[in-house]
């Protein structure tokens, strides 16, 4: 039964665990440069930092972080039990003792479809230096300020929250151009058009009752930090630094994709 | 949402300042919010300077302000750590002088409370049933 913050498509994530970091940057654009350069800016500023990884999958952001000699800590929290097994695999304890993989809900708890129970994990309890969200809350909610207060809730005051979102917009055609822009320029160098209209079927009808219109996210962080950086953009995807200390210069980049075409072909 | 009045967080805001006493070798003390202690397991310090407070020497060491930290802190106990109970620490330096009034937590394996401990950079675990702090 679906309630509230129950990811949907869980049989989906469980099937695809494995293939799953591999599936997401060949779907969005120019995705895999923006999640180099984030752990780049990390490993500069914030080598030491205790993180939290609401929806992390497979914990492969903190695999590579370790992999390159980030020196901090890295929780994940995931509520698929295919890719926390997964991330227990491809980062053992013994060679990762400072990377944690944990099966459990953000906001919530459920059954999910194999009969497993996830149970909700409290990420209040400990204050991290940073919190990522990447691509996790389109999957489960259609709220965003509950959602973005508890995240901000798990760092400490001079922490920072980053969010990466796939986005609604209320432009519908701009929208659909991003969309179109997307499939022709960048998904279709690695999926057949078979494929990518099967993916549409397979997530994205229903992931689009969960994405958020980006000027109201946009809003809600403005409203809940003192700065608010844009850290990525490509089409329909975006993603934020957010602090109540200036994060602008923390977190520079060289991806500008606003208008980019996806390196074409 | 759970709720303790004044009284109540002055109490334990005491109980906690009282489990560290330097002539009778006390060096802290975990609590809930009944003042239960835990008997068996492992103590592990958690991270995160927002649920820490912290004072330069024990002289220093404001009930009123630990009362007031106690109190900032009821929901969070209300909740677990990754399926553990959390308790109230205090906790005297003895390198440094310091004293931390922090959350922590109660695993009864002890190579998970060594884990924990590696992850949240402590320096040490602290044995309850044996009464001894095993450092990393």
């Amino acid at each position: 039964m679906k309630t509230k913050n129950t990811p949907i498509k869980q049989a989906f994530f469980n099937k695809m665990a494995s293939e799953f970091d591999t599936h997401v940057r060949q779907s969005i654009p120019l995705y895999g440069a923006f999640i180099s350069e984030l752990q780049a800016n990390i490993r500069k500023h914030f080598y030491e930092a205790t993180i939290l990884d609401v929806c992390g999958s497979t914990g492969l952001f903190g695999k590579t972080l370790f992999d390159n000699g980030f020196k901090g800590s890295y929780i994940n929290v995931d509520g698929s039990p295919k890719m926390i097994s997964l991330a227990k695999q491809i980062s053992p304890q013994m060679k990762y003792p400072r990377l944690f993989n944990n099966l459990g809900g953000f906001m919530s708890s459920w059954t999910d479809e194999s009969g497993q129970q996830i149970n909700q994990i409290d990420t209040k309890v400990i204050t991290f230096d940073i919190a990522l969200e990447l691509l996790g809350f389109q999957f489960f909610t259609k709220t965003r300020e509950p959602e973005i207060l508890e995240l901000k809730a798990s760092v400490e005051d001079t922490g920072v929250c980053i969010f990466c979102e796939k986005f609604s917009n209320k432009d519908t055609e701009l929208w659909q151009r991003n969309e179109n822009l997307k499939d022709d320029l960048w998904k279709s160098k690695y999926f057949t058009q078979d494929e990518i209209a099967k993916k549409k079927q397979n997530v994205l009808v229903d992931m689009g009752e969960y994405c958020y219109d980006i000027k109201e996210f946009e809003g809600l962080l403005q409203k809940h930090f003192k700065h608010v950086t844009g850290i990525y953009h490509a089409g329909n995807f975006a993603a934020y630094a957010c602090s109540d200390i200036a994060v602008t210069e923390l977190f520079e980049s060289d991806i500008s994709l606003i208008h980019n075409i996806y390196n074409s072909k | 949402m759970n709720f303790i009045d004044t009284e109540k967080s002055h109490e334990i805001a005491a109980t906690l300042i009282a489990s560290i006493s330097l002539s009778e070798q006390k060096y802290g003390g975990s609590y809930n919010l009944d003042l239960e202690q835990p008997v068996t397991g492992y103590m592990v310090s958690l991270g995160g300077k927002k649920h820490t407070l912290e004072y330069e020497t024990l002289s220093k060491v404001d009930v009123h302000a630990v009362a007031a930290w106690v109190k900032s802190h009821v929901d969070v106990l209300g909740t677990t750590y990754f399926g553990q109970p959390l308790y109230l620490g205090s906790w005297y330096d003895q390198s440094t002088g310091k004293v931390f009034f922090d959350l922590s937590v109660n695993e009864s394996d002890k190579a998970h409370a060594l884990s924990e401990a590696v992850i949240w950079k402590q320096l040490a675990i602290y044995d309850v049933e044996n009464k001894q702090i095993i450092r990393l």
